[in-house]
């Protein structure tokens, strides 16, 4: 019995053994290139003369927002091959494959019956010949340049993974006159340039303005009556209310994930400690209390740390701390000074601004001070504020002008530090800062 | 009164005691005198080591294995040449080889001159057939040539047809034999197709975590070269982490972009399937 299993055994095993495989070829491929996408965008189709028009316009927006991230190039319409009927049925990839582009965009722009706008769109995979995605939106037509960026958005979306970071605002300090008496106004805009609007009237000086994360509300600090406070302003309605009447200088405010909180800093006998305050019930909550000046405080985007600039070792350097104020940690151990810290959105960097040997350097390290990167270095360089996707920073730029004048504009990078570009603003601009993505 | 003890000297051990000690101490001598080196005299010269040196083809050496003279013509060489030589090769011996050989191949012509390009893996494995030096080459060229001028034989080989996508062909025999090691890849060729799709990989290097992003992917190529699909392993992490999959869509854009790849078209078993994984860990 035991032999006939032995032999059983035997017998399965020499029939179950594989039989020689071919041996796959194993690669391990470790690098790669950095170059934009080619993304082929055709003017969305419109049925008559006022459709086309907006086909024209959407096209050619959602193009610009993609070629400003930096992430793509849009391949040149004169060298489309297909023509746009024959591309509204079905799009013939070689034809496309030949330009080189990897993506393609086909858009349709109609009017409904109501009035409204109905954008169409589909993303090809040019190489892999399937739709990627497709969707449609619905808006009054004076609504398109919004509806432009929600496309724009949901075509970065789907090729980077990221979310996207095209329909939010940005709101910053409009600067004119001269240096002696300079005026600075309270503006707004979309982060493309357009739709500028001013804010405010330029009385009293404003500075460092911050959006709140739920609602359509700003924070910054003003100079009314002489008295450096901090106001909270509802874009909407317009309407201005002072956050609180405390006896010392407020300033430096930001508002917490929530939006339900803003934490800012009160100077008081020659100290600035960190404070929060709850929109609701007006209650404050010290987080810092030192013998030094704390100020520029962010929360992370998960609520539960802050992190803020605080000279409390000698110089002014970059902290981190949770939510009560607990287990104060410095993070920046580099050459010169640290400032403005901003967490990003991802949670996985935080920006600041340096200064050392005379020189500004806006850069990103992690939330433990590891992997510090410069990314811009200037004469002149402050004030980062993140994306709300966490992959571009806008700060502003001093530089120093003939005749002794300094000329101020916005600037935006990608965090790989690449991708450095101007944004247009009608005036003199400075302290930018970023609404999430708009509801 | 008692007598105090005298001490009485030890002739003999006195004389023992000295022997000993000279001894040593000339022995101290004789070791500081050859022992230690002489810095009055220049050191010697240190022996010329000669050191014979080989220059051999990397693919040689990779690639080990009983070296017979029809690999010569191999992946240096550039593939259409191995294409003619190998080709050339089947009708050369024509009675080893059956020309068509499967009987349910219908025999027509173009059929023919496909199939005389596939036996080949079978082929190898054979002892000689005839070791393809370079005369014999040049007379099956002659043949070649003459074939083509007289098209009423039977065209063994017209070799730039060979390369035209037959994607309907099913091997020629059931092929069960692993490749051996002459058929396996040298470094330089597996360098040469890693960089091929390195140069088309465009890497989505801003995402989160990719440093630590592995995609896996299993390519299937044909004949030709050309990819006939690219699959991504890790279906399910596809749908759910938008990063990865951002990352794998562009890994398999970069293979579909480097299609035809740059393989030795001889050594088809072996790379028609690939199995690849793709991470930025030299870029970061």
């Amino acid at each position: 019995m035991r032999r006939f299993l032995c032999l059983l055994i035997f017998a399965l095993a020499t029939v179950a053994a594989p039989t020689p495989a071919f041996a796959d070829l194993h690669l391990d491929i470790t690098s790669g290139k950095v170059e934009p996408i080619p993304v082929a965008i055709p003017e969305f189709y419109g049925a008559n003369g006022n459709a086309a028009q907006f086909g024209r316009d959407i096209a050619q927006v959602v193009s610009n927002d993609l070629v400003r991230s930096g992430l793509f190039t849009s391949v040149d319409p004169k060298a489309f091959v297909q023509d746009a009927d024959s591309l509204l049925v079905a799009p013939k990839f070689a034809d496309w494959r030949v330009l080189n582009a990897q993506a393609l965009v086909v858009g349709k722009v109609s009017s409904e019956a109501d009035g409204r706008l109905k954008v169409e769109f589909r993303l090809w995979d040019v190489f892999a010949e399937q739709q990627m995605t497709g969707l449609a939106y619905f808006s009054v037509p004076s609504n398109w340049r919004r509806v432009a960026h929600i496309v724009a958005d949901s075509i970065y979306k789907r090729i980077t993974g990221e979310d996207g970071y095209f329909d939010t605002r940005i709101v910053y300090i409009a600067e004119t006159g001269p240096e002696t008496l300079r005026i600075k106004r309270l503006a707004i805009m979309d982060q493309d340039g357009e739709n500028n609007r001013i804010l405010s009237d330029g009385r009293a000086l404003v500075l460092t303005p911050r959006f709140s994360p739920a609602m359509q509300e700003i924070t910054y600090m003003a100079y009314y009556n002489n008295r450096p406070r901090v106001y909270l302003f509802n874009i909407d309605s317009g309407r201005q209310e002072v956050l609180g009447n405390f006896d010392g200088m407020t300033f430096a405010p930001r508002f917490t994930p929530d939006g339900n909180r803003v934490i800012f800093s009160l100077s008081e006998n020659g100290n600035s400690n960190v404070y929060t305050m709850d929109l609701r019930t007006r209650h404050t909550q010290q987080l810092t209390n030192s013998p030094s000046i704390n100020s520029a405080p962010c929360f992370s985007p998960d609520g539960n740390n802050v992190t803020f600039e605080s000279d409390r070792g000698g110089s002014q350097q970059i902290y981190t701390m949770r939510a009560n104020g607990s287990d104060v940690k410095r993070i920046s151990f580099g050459e010169g000074k640290y400032g403005t810290p901003v967490w990003s959105p991802r949670g996985d960097l935080i920006a600041f601004t340096k200064l050392h040997d005379g020189h500004f350097y806006i850069g990103v390290m992690r939330p433990d001070g590891s992997g510090e990167r410069e990314l811009v270095e200037a004469f002149h360089a402050e004030g980062p504020t993140w994306a709300p996707n966490g992959r571009v920073l806008m700060y502003f730029k001093e530089s120093p002008g003939s005749g002794g004048k300094t000329t101020a504009r916005l600037y935006s990078v990608d965090l790989t530090g690449y991708n450095e570009r101007e944004i247009p603003t009608p005036t003199d601009a400075s302290d930018p800062a970023w609404s999430p993505l708009l509801p | 009164m008692t007598r105090l003890p005298t001490t009485t000297v030890d002739d003999q051990g006195l004389r023992k005691s000295l022997m000993v000690s000279g001894t040593l101490h000339l022995l101290a001598l004789l070791f500081i005198f050859f022992g230690l080196p002489s810095f009055l005299k220049p050191l010697p010269a240190p022996p010329d080591v000669q050191i014979p040196i080989d220059i051999v083809d990397i693919a040689d050496i990779t690639n080990t294995q009983v070296k017979r003279e029809e690999q010569p013509p191999q992946p240096p060489a550039p593939p259409p040449k191995p294409e003619e030589q190998k080709a050339a090769a089947p009708p050369v011996p024509p009675p080893p080889v059956p020309q068509p050989p499967t009987p349910p191949k219908p025999q027509e012509a173009p059929q023919e001159k496909v199939e005389a390009v596939l036996p080949k893996p079978t082929e190898k494995p054979k002892p000689p057939p005839k070791p393809v030096d370079q005369k014999q080459q040049q007379e099956a060229l002659q043949k070649v040539l003459k074939n083509l001028e007289h098209p009423k034989t039977p065209p063994a080989v017209k070799t730039p047809d060979v390369k035209t996508p037959e994607k309907t062909q099913a091997p020629a025999q059931p092929v069960s034999h692993a490749p051996s090691l002459s058929e396996r890849l040298t470094i330089s060729e597996n360098d040469a197709i890693k960089r091929q799709i390195e140069s088309h990989w465009n890497v989505p290097i801003g995402a989160r975590d990719v440093q630590s992003m592995v995609v896996q992917v299993h390519i299937t190529v044909n004949a030709d070269r050309s990819v006939q699909n690219v699959e991504v392993v890790d279906k399910s992490r596809m749908a759910t982490d938008s990063y990865f999959r951002a990352m794998a869509e562009s890994v398999v854009r970069a293979v579909y972009a480097s299609s035809p790849l740059e393989l030795p078209p001889d050594k088809y078993e072996t790379w028609k399937d690939i199995d690849a994984n793709f991470s930025a860990k030299d870029m970061l």
